[in-house]
């Protein structure tokens, strides 16, 4: 049987609008960028009948800080972000992240709920958001709800998203400091390739003692995870090589990778060690 | 549907179907065969183009989602039958051998030298490092690049 054909795309002005639309048609989907979508579409794994182009919709793109919290809009463009000024201070994870999300072809296209709703287990921005405490806004049918990011996932392109629903809105709360932040990947090479293993870190330290760490590992698992061992072990405690010994031996074990085409899953493992390691010393550095 | 867009500063419209790609609708609608269509998905830059300025992969681009807005390819940069600096050093170079990868990366240059006119070559490989060439190894388009970024601030 034929594949259905997409026939319809539409330009929702408004967020209401835009669930409107995806509430209409049961094969309806969001498209932002699509640097993920549009690939789908072509190789066969998506069809959607009707396409929902939320890129129209002001309230949905920019930044903006409010009571210390960072509000970033779902269409936001990456390289946008790359270029604000609050971000580059105060969350220097995003910004390395971003850099590394694609060449600068695909950082003009790609937003950042794109990459989060895609849910790809080494989505670059995940780790970071997830090591700053982010939050989703999302607004359907039935009204607006709040997400923790760690509860969005629930396996590799799969969200708690109900299929009208939008993410209208990241929001960092600025619980966590994000200025000692900092996010790494290993890669066979630049622009085009995804992480076979990806780390972000947020720490926060007095006098050399850690207040509060947050380790994420990226392409270890079916969705990016928090190393909680860690990041309770870390607490009150200096990063000596001891320490650093041991936040590696307990990011190792958090993973739980599959081996495919481009490595082991004994590989990632041992990498995910390295990388937690070497990414929290390099946040620390950043004070 | 029909999509009415700049391209290289003229009004347009085409004739699209909802999914198609800004590089089709270019190519097959609008006659524009300049950029070049090679893995379609993102990852070789060889459909790159300006949109509002910027470039992208037009492979990814949906053609409706340009209404409105301005696209420069590669056939919007000669002007009064002169070709344009990044031309004029590609070719004085021998940066091209068989050229399906350079109207992506002139695109991609030209964008570049707008940002930054006097990068380093370390910055012209990482500006570009979106776009593959099968060819060259790449070391000419660096030199070309850097050249044309040359002539440019000379000339200006
Ligand atoms: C060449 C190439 C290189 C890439 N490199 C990287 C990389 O290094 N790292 C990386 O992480 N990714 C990479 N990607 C993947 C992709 O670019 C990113 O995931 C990007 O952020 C997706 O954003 P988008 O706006 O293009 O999403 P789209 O393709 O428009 O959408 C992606 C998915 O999310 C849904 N969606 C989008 N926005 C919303 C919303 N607001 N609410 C609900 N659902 C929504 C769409 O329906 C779709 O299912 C690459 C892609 C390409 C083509
Ligand atoms: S054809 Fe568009 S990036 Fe390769
Ligand atoms: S000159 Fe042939 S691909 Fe670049």
């Amino acid at each position: 049987m034929a594949e259905p054909k997409t026939t319809e795309y539409v330009v929702p002005q408004s967020v209401g609008e835009a669930v409107e639309a995806l509430s209409e048609s049961p094969k309806a989907r969001v498209i932002a960028g699509g640097t993920d979508l549009m690939v789908g579409m072509r190789e066969g794994h998506v069809h959607p009948t009707r396409l929902v182009d939320i890129t129209r919709i002001q309230e949905l793109i920019g930044i903006s800080t409010q009571n210390g919290s960072l509000r970033i809009g779902a269409a936001t463009k990456i390289d946008e972000i790359l270029h604000h000024p609050t971000v580059r201070s105060e969350y220097p994870a995003l910004v390395d992240a971003g850099q590394l999300l694609g060449g600068w072809q695909i950082q003009n296209m790609a937003t950042l709920a794109g990459n989060l709703c895609n849910a790809s287990p080494a989505a670059e921005m995940s780790g970071p958001l997830l090591v700053l405490d982010a939050e989703v806004e999302v607004m359907g049918p039935s009204g607006e709800r709040r997400i923790p990011l760690g509860e969005f996932w629930t396996g590799p392109g799969k969200t708690v998203l109900e299929p009208a629903e939008i993410l209208t809105t990241i929001v960092i709360p600025g619980k966590v400091s994000g200025r000692l932040s900092a996010y790494q990947r290993v890669d066979i090479r630049h622009s085009v390739d995804i992480a076979l293993v990806s780390s972000a870190v947020g720490v926060e330290l007095s006098e050399g003692k850690v207040q509060l760490a947050r380790i994420a590992l990226g392409a270890v698992a079916p969705t990016v995870i928090r190393v909680t061992e860690a990041e309770a072990y870390l607490q009150g405690r200096t990063l000596s090589e001891e320490v650093l010994d041991k936040v590696e031996d307990l990011a190792e074990a958090a993973a739980v990778p599959i081996t495919d085409v481009r490595a082991s899953a004994e590989y990632r493992s041992a990498m995910a060690g390295v990388l937690a390691r070497r990414v929290l010393l390099l946040a620390a550095e950043r004070g | 549907m029909l999509v009415q867009l700049k391209v290289n500063g003229r009004d347009v419209a085409a004739e699209i179907t909802p999914a198609m790609s800004l590089a089709s609708c270019l190519r097959t609608e609008l006659g524009l065969t300049g950029t070049k269509l090679s893995c379609e998905v993102g990852e070789c830059g060889s459909c790159t183009v300006l949109l509002d300025g910027k470039p992208v992969t037009s492979c990814l681009v949906p053609a409706a989602q340009t209404a409105g807005r301005s696209v420069e390819t590669v056939e919007g940069l000669a002007s009064d039958g002169s070709l344009h600096p990044l031309q004029e050093a590609f070719i004085k170079l021998n940066a091209v051998q068989c050229g399906f990868c350079i109207p992506g990366m002139i695109m991609a240059a030209k964008a570049a030298l707008e940002k930054n006119a006097n990068p380093t070559p370390e910055e012209v490989r990482f500006i570009l490092s979106g776009n593959l060439c099968r060819c060259t190894g790449y070391q000419k388009i660096v030199e070309a690049v850097l050249l044309a970024a040359q002539e440019m601030r000379d000339h200006g």
